[in-house]
């Protein structure tokens, strides 16, 4: 395993440039995701790192060993792409196989190794199918064993998770991100679910039109979002924003989690906004509500809507530390 | 409300479904397959149906009688030296062609395949060949290798190369070859397009996975692009093999079976003991086993690749996780990756030399493609004294029109009696390809649409089997009895009789390409256009159709060109200028006066490749993404 160093990548298509500058360094073992709305630039980045894709501008370093100018045959990376990109042809056995035989290691050893692949990834029962007669699961789980089955410097993933299906999603990032901890694997994985990535990452970078927005621990991205391309685009549903009373030039930003219904226990200093409840909607543990506030629908959430009916009036609050502040031209967070 | 009633305590499984779940097709589709079946039936089965009965027949010259010889007609060819010769040169032939098609077809796809800047255009280039007649082609080469002034000795002789110039076709051996290596430049193209369609099928990860696990170009070409076009390779390899027995336009162009009997193959003595000794017994005999080769890998083909055109076994299963990653994660070896070693020329020389490389491989598959064709248009703009002065020259002493001139405007200052032809050909080659395009446009989609909706219904099971039967059907062994009875009931020399003979080409041909239309529209617009109201009749008429139309067009223009293109059916089956289609009128230039109007010939080349060319730029785009599935025959 290696530590990655993105150093000021830059990417263009003839006169279209694409990743401007990047700056990120990924600790060796780090789980890190690459989080943003497609065309954001993370797929190429992702394949930059690769090799795939030769980069325009800057360095790419493994532990300090600048390999850029390798090919991706020789930088010893492992890639599981979003379709698994299995040999149509080749059993399962032979798919995971086929990176030790290129590198020409004996039988012996590929025995052992993918033996120990299959096990890992419970696929011994598989070894002798086809790709075409497995599930999309199992397919999933050949294209993490052909990519462990060696020592990748680092293991690359491109939306690996988008193809399955939403309960087998939930269960496959668990597992992944296990198998990543336990063998000590450093990650970057490119999604563009920002769930997917609050689970799973060490750290996620945020990325935009081929910018890096923010790059940090989870937590701290979705409490001090960098800016309003990121407040927007991390958390679920997404953050309110409303233009501020107090000051011209300035977003309010307020999270549906944060904005609930008035109560005795609010503070002192606790952000109120009042509106006309519109719809009210059931999410289990709790409810949302749609709340139209000046001719805005605002969304907040409630834990107990006794008394809330369509069309009656309600006063939301949220605590002033959880109010955020954006620049209405720059979209810096103030 | 008893209705409902009914329906509710009717067994799960409805009693309309047949065993193995097949659904029985509705009145409809027997009615909309009707006019295709019958009519391939009588174009197709008839005349084939007759020539069973010519083989199994000996006609008295002189009394004019039948008698019946049973399997004679067979037995007799089959003890000819001449036979088994021409057996042994087809093969000769048949090799020669697959491996270079192959070869050529499988490098141009793969440089093809590639992004870059003029793809497009490059792509059309490499079809030109294809989508020419072979009449032009023949005439082309012909003149390309002819002895003394031919364009081969001329470019020889430019380049202070003239002590090499020779008679080209002169050799027996040589010849043979030369047909052959201008049968490949005329077939590539189509091999190129289909593995290229293949080559776009095949996911982009792929290649990039194996990069990444360690493979070079070498490894990726021979463990992952050729596996995964084994199954387009087959289908190449004997779509190859039968256009290659039928190959019969340019051998008549060309060389006539000769010097000699050196490229008298399988189809040529057909032709010849048919229509030259006119032994029509023995002809339809030799013809027919042509066929049953055909046949023969016809259905290998169907056979070996059925499992596959009915679609791919898919997964249906629970996608729940199965099983669990194991806790407890142990490697039992260390891989030791390659060492991180600079390479020794840096990756920015490495992409400029490769890309240096694949430049010049684009060249020359331009030079191969255009430039036979672009001297075809130099010949044509070049006074016709300067094509058979000696010592002979590419270089035109001036640029003329005089030659088109010649063949367009009645008085065009020519006495050749063939000029004056072309107009009337052109017309009667425009008038049988729209005719015979409307008529089969009015009957294949619906039978097209049916074979792509109820595939497992037994008559259309069998309708299907007869399209791609008919379709490989060698039109030689049609135009026999086409021909015999054209005689006895006055159709030789009329352009209806020519139209019917087409249908018997375009209607299997549409039909088969419609079918590949429908099997991309989805099933939900059926059931749509039928919830909102609809009949059938109105289904197909109000929403498939104008859903289809792109489909329609290419049909309509592919089909166009192969009658346009056609030329056996056309030289048998007419005999003067009335009727007369352009291919004809061309390989009258060769027959009837051997000197001097090479000029107006390359002139009406030029004329006649026009529209094939025109397509070929035009719907390039269609025929790569493999729209135009259907369309493999020639």
């Amino acid at each position: 395993m290696s530590a990655i160093t993105i150093d000021d990548v830059v990417k263009d298509y003839g006169s279209h440039r694409v990743l401007h500058g990047l700056q990120l360094d990924v600790r060796e073992g780090e789980f890190v995701s690459l989080l943003g709305p497609s065309g954001c630039g993370k797929s190429t980045l992702l394949y930059c790192v690769a090799g795939l894709e030769p980069i325009s501008g800057g360095r790419i370093l493994f532990d300090d060993k600048d390999i850029t100018e390798l090919s991706s045959r020789d930088r010893n990376v492992a890639l599981v792409f979003q379709d698994y990109a299995l040999y149509p042809h080749m059993t399962v056995r032979e798919n995971i196989a086929f990176p030790l035989r290129r590198l020409k290691v004996d039988r012996q050893t590929i025995k052992a190794q993918v033996a120990w692949a299959s096990e890992t990834l419970g696929l011994s029962e598989l070894l002798d199918r086809m790709p075409a007669d497995l599930s999309g699961g199992q397919r999933q789980r050949v294209a993490v064993g052909r990519a462990i089955v060696r020592n990748p410097a680092a293991l690359l993933m491109d939306e690996p998770l988008s193809n399955l299906d939403a309960a087998l999603r939930v269960h496959m990032r668990t597992e992944i991100k296990r198998l990543a901890r336990d063998l000590g694997l450093t990650v970057l994985f490119v999604t563009h679910d920002q769930e997917e990535a609050m689970v799973m990452s060490d750290r996620i970078a945020v990325m935009s039109n081929g910018h890096l927005q923010q790059y940090g621990e989870p937590m701290e991205i979705y409490r001090n979002p960098a800016n309003r391309f990121v407040a927007e685009f991390i958390g679920s549903p997404k953050m309110n924003l409303l233009p501020s009373d107090e000051r011209a030039g300035i977003l309010l930003g307020l999270r549906p989690h944060d904005l609930t219904p008035a109560g005795p226990h609010d503070g002192e200093d606790a952000f109120k906004l009042t509106g006309e409840v519109v719809l009210i909607e059931t999410a289990g543990p709790q409810y949302f509500l749609d709340v139209q506030v000046k001719g805005k629908m605002i969304k907040a959430t409630a834990g107990d809507i006794t008394g809330l009916t369509n069309g009656s009036e309600v006063t939301l609050s949220a605590p002033a530390e959880r109010v955020y502040r954006f620049d209405v031209e720059t979209g810096a967070a103030l | 409300m008893s209705a409902v009633a009914s329906e509710a305590q009717a067994p799960p499984v409805p009693k309309k479904r047949r065993r193995s779940g097949r659904l029985r097709p509705p009145l409809f589709a027997y009615l909309a397959t009707m006019p295709t079946l019958l009519t391939v039936l009588l174009v197709v089965g008839l005349p084939l149906a007759y020539s069973v009965w010519l083989a199994a027949h000996k006609m008295n010259a002189i009394t004019r009688k039948n008698t019946f010889v049973g399997f004679d007609n067979f037995r007799t060819v089959l003890s000819e030296q001449s036979f088994w010769n021409a057996f042994y040169r087809t093969a000769y032939f048949v090799g020669f062609t697959l491996v270079w098609t192959t070869i050529l077809g499988i490098v141009i796809a793969l440089l093809l395949n590639k992004a870059f800047r003029g793809r497009g255009f490059m792509r059309s280039i490499m079809l030109v060949p294809w989508a020419m007649a072979p009449v032009s082609i023949g005439v082309l080469w012909s003149f390309i290798y002819a002895g003394d002034v031919g364009t081969l000795n001329a470019i020889l002789n430019d380049l202070g190369l003239g002590s090499w110039a020779t008679a080209w076709l002169g050799n027996g051996t040589r010849a043979l070859n030369l047909v052959a290596l201008t049968h490949v430049w005329n077939q590539t193209p189509l091999t190129a397009l289909l593995i290229l369609a293949g080559l776009q099928s095949m996911p982009a990860s792929l290649h990039k996975a194996a990069m990444l696990d360690g493979a070079g170009p070498a490894t990726r070409f021979f463990k992952i692009t050729l596996p995964w076009l084994k199954p387009t390779l087959l289908f190449v390899t004997i779509l190859a093999t039968i256009n290659a027995l039928m190959a019969f336009d340019i051998i008549w162009i060309m060389t006539r079976g000769g010097p000699g009997e050196a490229t008298t193959v399988f189809a040529w003595l057909g032709y010849v003991y048919s229509f030259q000794f006119m032994r029509f017994g023995q002809g339809a005999a030799m013809l027919y086993m042509l066929t049953g080769l055909s046949f023969f890998l016809a259905i290998v083909y169907v056979l070996i690749l059925g499992p596959r055109l009915r679609g791919a076994p898919k997964f249906k299963g629970p996608s729940a996780p199965d099983s669990e990653i194991a806790v407890r994660i142990t490697r039992p070896y260390s891989i030791q990756a390659r060492p991180l070693k600079k390479p020794i020329i840096s990756l920015k020389l490495r992409r400029t030399l490769s890309s240096v490389g694949f430049l010049a491989l684009v060249a020359v598959v331009f030079v191969w493609s255009a430039l036979p064709v672009l001297l075809l248009l130099v010949m044509s703009i070049t006074p016709a004294s300067d094509l058979v002065r000696t010592p002979p020259s590419v270089i035109p002493s001036r640029i003329t029109f005089e030659n088109f001139r010649a063949i367009l405007l009645p008085e065009g200052g020519t006495t050749s009696v063939q000029a004056k032809r072309v107009p009337l050909s052109l017309m009667n080659s425009f008038i049988v390809g729209a005719i015979t395009v409307g008529i089969a446009l009015a009957m294949a989609p619906f039978a097209g649409y049916v074979f792509a909706r109820w595939p497992r219904a037994r008559l259309f099971q069998a309708g299907l089997w007869s399209m791609l039967l008919t379709r490989m059907t060698p039109a030689l062994t049609l135009v026999l009895p086409f021909f015999v009875i054209y005689r006895t009931i006055d159709l030789i020399d009329t352009r209806t009789g020519l139209i019917i003979a087409h249908l018997s080409i375009l209607l299997p041909l549409i039909a088969w390409m419609m079918k590949s239309t429908f099997e991309s529209v989805p099933r939900s617009l059926d059931s749509a256009a039928k919830v909102d109201g609809c009949s059938h009749f109105q289904m197909m008429v109000r929403v498939l159709l104008p859903v289809v139309r792109p489909g329609l067009m290419a049909a309509a223009i592919f089909g166009f060109l192969v009658s346009w293109n056609e030329f056996l059916f056309a030289v048998i089956l007419t005999s003067s200028p009335e009727a007369q289609t352009i291919p004809v009128v061309l390989s009258g230039f060769l027959a009837q006066a051997r000197f001097h109007e090479y000029g107006p010939m390359f002139a009406a080349s030029v004329l006649s490749v026009l529209p094939p060319v025109i397509v070929a730029f035009v719907f390039q785009r269609y025929l790569v993404q493999g729209a135009l599935s259907g369309a493999v025959k020639g």
